[in-house]
């Protein structure tokens, strides 16, 4: 690995272009499973970012990724270092905790932290100080009150051992009160028209790279004819869980396509039936369509892993990855959603049940990717989803239940009863729809949906939760569902209150 | 001695002076630190936690890129036991050495430690060492799932009156037994170690609690002159009792730069931290009390058990609160220890009291109730008013006022006691107290002072700022005594070469420190007195003990001068002081122990069993807070670690073959932002114990964190009727007992 920063204009695959804290570095020779947190803390020497646990639980690596926006400025987002590709900083703008200040003039972010006292030992400091960082910048940009639930968003996925976490909060809300200090780099205007400039210009270099190399399709054409050279490649996107193969198991991931910044799979597409997803479309993103159309599934994003692992991961991601606690899954069951693949072979389209085959097996062909999924329109549809997971934030799923109906005269239909957490994959329970299709939301119906469901699930006891614990569970969520159904209005369907399921 | 009756500096707010080197990512911690020809470390760990390790090929990692050597037990440098002495200051956390020989006793006890030139070579290498091991069907995965009694230590118990007989007579009895799962420090920096050779002295950088124990240690390892070895350690990212003794993997790294002649590093991977660093062990207490009707304790059995490993005797005492807590004639303690296959336990925050505390105070509760008493009432009627144990006065306790301010600050008054009678929509709301003590203890210590010319203060002592902020208070010391501004102020801590500090731990840093900076500063200013005084002397025929000293400098009547001036008046660049502090004759006069109160709301939503801490008011006296800021916030962080001990914190061992589960951060939760209460209101009382020292102070680090778990418990027994007796008390708990 060798670090320049001269702007010589190299067609270099495992070269890395990228502008950090304002200035341009250009890092050779870096191999693909690098991660940024190996980047800067190795070859670019910047320490002042830290690694407290190498699997995007602690937040102490965060990091601000700025990146070029339609209106000519930089977005800011917070990303894990430790589990992001180093390869994804290409033709991004990168801020980390030294490049805050303005000499010796502290940035807000900074200087709230140590008027209180928020930072004891030091070690999650830096972390904090960067989500700190793009809180304020969207603060600038985009004013809006500092609930409680915004401040929980974004410093949940930052673990402080040390303070309690109080003066942290005090801090966030004390930003304002501070001189508003820019970082020296910010005075430049021409900085993000330079990263606009170099993003363009280096997403084309990689596309044909051999395999060993970390190559970055632009396009859905480029991604096909790679998949058909490399069908082994491994595809990433967030790299929000298949970075902890090398950081925690300690495996090579040598051979890597990203699809990140492939264009289709990045669009979100309104149709009269439904909403088409690209499969590369991070949570962050898709979070107003879900806001706006499936707000029980949008609730779900605030207790779905931290804001640095929402910016990064992807519906594609989720889905491909086939975990059976994946936290999606079970709510596109419920929502009869479709998905696109793709491949060189050409396209097909398929309903999400028989995607999932066994443990972690999909209908995925070795050369197919997945290219977008489907959400479908129904007004009169339903939708409860329920998480449980021992801690209230930032935490996986023990069980995760997802439940869409519709009512017609006051009985139930199309009923979908889908459940991870319950199986080696996350499925729907068929049995137990059948117990309640048709049926009024009585004691009996839902009795013998229960009934199904201890009969068709055998669930495994783990760290989450025992088998025993989870068929109760499940079962109790559905007694929720029927009494939730006897309390709320039928025209009021779509209100669901998952924070307070949560935990 | 010099009572500090009414400082200006200390006890003041005063903004940490370390805190813009982390707010700017400039401290340097050990993980940081680069030298020249450096290589990295990276251990490899036993996939088995009982067995033999029967083959270990290297041949294939040997040959990859950057792989400079391998240690393993056939490969490793000559190194002795440490004779493992507190009293030697050379106690360390795991007796046996690294590579001792093939027998496996933890899952992920090293077997291998590969040495590469980058950190992705050797961590490469690391996973293409191939071991092979023998397991064997007995491994005891935890003390909670066996009957095993342990070993009885004869040392650890203690007694007065004759508890068993009084335990027959009384009129209400309790007899339960207490559980807590073993925990993990999850300190946010792991483990690491910076080893380099020069010649046959060795240095050593490691992200440590004690630099001259550590130096102790290695010397004794490496069969080496205490002068040789170094240990530096100036920015440590917590450690909360696991970073107090030397590991294995910092002897491990040294041991491998002296093999390949070049400086090694190592940094714990979070798993291996996890695995191989310590924990609070699991402990099971039997509590059985006896009362008359009117709530007077007239016995109090308290009998522990807690874990240690195969290899090490790890004694986490747990009853050594209980005879000091209540005016009790009759009581007992006993403590054993069991050896199970994990990595050795060691001392987390608060170390064995927590644990005792919790089950003492969760009995108390009990008996409460049995007798239909407050349970606050309970322990005012049984209040200790003089150590029952030594027989001696207490230095300072404010138990009483703490009790009743917390009290009063969280509406106790307004608690019906009815189970599950308080509701607030689907919740059902519980309160919950429980008593929070720690001992006051201090060490021997000494301190390096000098004025300097340029009008700065330098203060040096071989002990360290592990985060809680004792940069900051040795700079208020010095500031407090000189009149020099704290930013004037240089303090160097954390290197064993500078005059022998403490421990960063028992809560016993301040009040060891603080004295010896101040006989320091005494000291220096005397020497500088000495100077001015003499004839030729900017005071010339002033009688010394007349001169002042005030806002930087000497004055007599209405002349002053700067320290800066006088000494660039002398020609001289600094004035040294040395000064040395420790407990004197107060230890025969006085009992000197911390106490404090907590008073904790839960909501619990029966509907789905979701349980929360949404309410903890405490109240904790500690003698005087040097840094009220600093202080108030151990005792806020504190309480959040205990929601962590009492609803979500559990090591989880495979009950087939001992190797943990959850050796990271997102499967061992710890309470995240969400999980703080809406409301944590901290009081400090301020009542200076100048028996203790000069300062008033005891210490704060630990305190905060005793009685927080049972405060939880005996509120989750309000709102829920049911009585859990082991932490945490998790959601599939509340589900088992309470559908």
């Amino acid at each position: 690995m060798s670090v320049a920063s001269s702007n010589n204009n190299v067609a270099d695959p495992a070269m890395i272009d990228f502008y950090l804290n304002g200035k341009r570095r250009q890092c050779a020779d870096i191999p693909p499973d690098c991660s940024m947190l190996e980047l800067l803390r190795g070859p670019l020497g910047h320490t002042g970012t830290k690694e407290g646990c190498a699997s995007g639980d602690c937040g102490a690596c965060t990091v601000a990724i700025g990146e070029p926006t339609a209106d000519g400025s930089l977005n800011y987002h917070t990303v894990n270092a430790c589990i992001t590709p180093a390869h994804q900083a290409q033709g991004a703008h990168l801020v980390t905790v030294e490049g805050l200040s303005r000499g010796d003039a502290l940035h807000p972010a900074q200087a709230a932290m140590v008027e209180c006292h928020a930072s004891q030992c030091g070690f999650c400091t830096p972390g904090i100080v960067m989500s700190l960082f793009v809180l304020h910048e969207t603060q600038r940009t985009r004013p809006a009150p500092f609930t409680q639930q915004r401040l929980e968003s974004a410093l949940g996925g930052n673990l402080c051992r040390c303070t309690g976490y109080r003066p942290i909060r005090d801090a966030a809300l004390q930003m304002a009160d501070q001189p508003d200090t820019h970082p020296t780099w910010a005075d430049d205007p021409s900085l993000p028209g330079a990263v606009a400039s170099l993003c363009r210009d280096v997403m084309g270099r990689t596309e044909g790279a051999s395999p060993g190399h970390y190559t970055i399709p632009r396009s859905l054409e480029a991604l096909r004819e790679l998949k058909r050279e490399r069908p082994e490649a491994r595809l990433v996107a967030g790299a929000t869980d298949l970075w902890l193969e090398t950081t925690q198991q300690l495996k090579p991931l040598d051979d890597l396509i990203d699809v990140s910044r492939v264009e289709e799979l990045n669009r979100v597409e309104a149709h009269p039936e439904g909403w088409w997803v690209g499969a590369a479309v991070t949570y962050s993103r898709l979070a107003p369509l879900l806001d706006a159309e499936f707000p029980a599934f949008g609730r779900l994003l605030h207790r779905f892993a931290s804001m640095q692992i929402r910016n990064r991961g992807t519906l594609g991601g989720n889905v491909a990855n086939a975990s059976p606690i994946g936290d999606c899954p079970p709510v596109l069951l419920a929502l009869d959603a479709r998905l696109l693949l793709d491949g060189p072979d050409g396209e097909r389209d398929m309903p999400i049940d028989a995607f999932f085959l066994d443990y972690k097996q999909t209908a995925l062909k070795a050369n197919e990717f997945i290219r977008g999924i489907f959400l479908p329109r129904s007004e009169a549809r339903q939708l409860k989803v329920w998480k449980l997971s021992k801690r209230r934030e930032d935490d996986i799923s023990a069980v995760l239940a997802a439940f869409a109906w519709r009512l017609e005269d006051g009985v139930m239909r199309d009923v979908r009863l889908a459940f991870g957490g319950m199986a080696a994959i996350p499925l729907r329970v068929p049995a137990a729809e059948a117990a309640l299709e048709g049926q009024k939301p009585d004691e009996a119906a839902f009795a013998e949906a229960k009934r199904a469901l201890r009969r068709e699930l055998s669930p495994m006891s783990d760290v989450r939760g025992s088998a025993e614990y989870r068929l109760v569970a499940a079962s109790n969520l559905l007694e929720r569902l029927r009494l939730s159904l006897d309390m709320i209005p039928t025209d009021n369907g779509m209100e669901v209150m998952l924070d307070a399921y949560a935990h | 001695m010099n009572e500090m009756t009414d400082p200006t500096v200390i006890g003041q707010r005063t903004p940490r002076v370390d805190g813009e080197y982390k707010l700017t990512g400039r401290a340097g911690y050990t993980g940081e630190l680069h030298v020249e020809d450096m290589l990295y470390g990276y251990p490899v760990p036993a996939t088995i936690a009982h067995g033999v390790l029967t083959s270990l090929d290297v041949d294939a990692a040997r040959g990859m890129p950057g792989v400079v050597d391998i240690l393993h037990h056939r490969r490793v440098p000559k190194l002795y036991r440490s004779p493992n002495s507190m009293g030697h200051g050379d106690q360390v956390s795991e007796i046996r050495l690294p590579f001792e020989d093939e027998r496996i006793h933890y899952h992920g006890q090293y077997v291998a430690l590969v040495v590469a030139e980058t950190f992705d070579q050797a961590r490469a290498a690391a996973h293409a060492v191939v071991a092979r091991y023998r397991q064997e069907d007995d491994a005891r995965p935890s003390l909670l799932l066996t009957d095993a009694e342990g070993d009885l230590l004869e040392e650890e118990g203690d007694s007065r009156g004759d508890p068993d007989a009084a335990f027959e007579r009384a009129a209400v009895t309790l007899d339960e037994t207490y559980c807590i799962e073993a925990e993990s420090h999850l300190q946010m920096e792991m483990h690491a170690t910076l080893a380099e050779w020069r010649g046959k002295r060795l240095i050593v950088h490691e992200s440590t609690q004690g630099v001259v124990y550590q130096r102790n240690a290695l010397a004794r390892t490496f069969d080496l002159p205490q002068e040789d070895v170094e240990v530096i350690s100036h920015y440590i990212g917590s450690g909360f009792g696991n970073k107090l003794f030397m590991w294995p993997h910092a002897i491990a790294t040294a041991a491998a730069a002296q093999l390949v002649g070049r400086p090694v590093k190592t940094v714990l991977p979070r798993q291996q931290d996890m695995l191989t660093a310590g924990n609070r062990p699991a402990s099971r207490q039997r509590i059985r009390l006896g009362a008359e009707r009117d709530g007077t304790l007239t016995s109090i059995r308290h009998d522990s058990t807690t874990e240690t490993s195969t290899v090490d005797r790890y004694v986490d005492s747990c009853g050594g609160a209980t005879p000091s807590a209540y005016a009790c004639d009759n009581v007992a303690i006993s403590q054993r220890i069991l050896p199970v296959n994990h990595g050795t336990p060691c001392p987390m925050r608060a170390p064995g009291e927590v644990s005792g505390v919790y089950a003492l105070e969760a009995a108390i509760d009990e008996l409460a109730i049995a007798l239909a008493m407050d349970p606050v009432e309970l322990r005012l009627h049984n209040y200790a008013q003089h150590d029952p144990q030594s027989g001696l006065p207490w230095s300072s306790k404010q138990l009483d006022k703490c009790l009743r301010s917390a009290a009063d600050r969280f509406g106790w008054s307004q608690r019906d006691p009815g189970i599950g009678a308080m509701r607030d929509g689907d919740e059902i709301i519980g309160y919950g107290m429980a008593s929070a003590t720690w001992s006051a203890g201090r060490q021997p210590c000494e301190a390096r002072v000098e004025l300097r010319a340029d009008g700065s203060v330098f203060a040096a002592c071989g002990t360290q700022d592990i985060g809680t902020g004792t940069y900051t208070i040795v700079a208020q010391t010095a500031a407090e005594l000189t009149g020099v501004p704290v930013e004037r102020v240089d303090v160097k801590l954390g290197e064993s070469s500078l005059p022998a500090g403490p421990l960063s731990g028992g809560s016993m840093t301040t009040a060891t420190t603080l004295p010896a900076v101040a006989a320091a500063v005494r000291d220096a200013v005397d020497a500088l007195k000495e100077i001015v005084t003499k004839p030729e002397g900017a005071f010339a025929g002033v009688d010394p003990d007349a001169l002042q000293v005030r806002d930087g400098g000497l004055a007599s009547e209405d002349k002053h001068i700067s320290f800066a001036e006088l000494l660039a008046m002398h020609d001289v660049a600094s004035v040294n002081g040395k000064g040395q502090a420790a407990p004197g004759g107060e230890q025969e006069e006085y009992s000197f122990r911390s106490f404090g109160a907590h008073f904790v709301e839960v909501r619990w939503d029966p509907g789905i069993s979701r349980l929360r801490v949404s309410r903890v008011v405490s109240s904790i006296d500690v003698g005087r807070a040097i840094n009220p800021l600093a202080a108030r916030n151990q005792v806020e962080g504190a309480i959040v670690m205990g929601i962590g001990m009492g609803i979500l914190e559990k090591l989880e061992y495979d009950p087939r073959d001992a190797r943990l589960m959850n050796s990271n951060a997102s499967d061992y939760r710890v309470a995240v932002h969400a999980d703080m209460p809406e409301v944590v209101d901290v009081e400090l009382l301020d009542y200076p114990d100048f028996r203790f020292n000069e300062f008033g102070a005891r210490g704060i680090g630990e305190i905060g964190l005793t009685g927080v778990g049972p405060a939880i418990a005996n509120a989750v027994h309000h709102a829920t009727g049911k009585r859990f007796r082991t932490l945490p008390i998790t959601v599939d708990k509340l589900v088992e007992a309470l559908g």
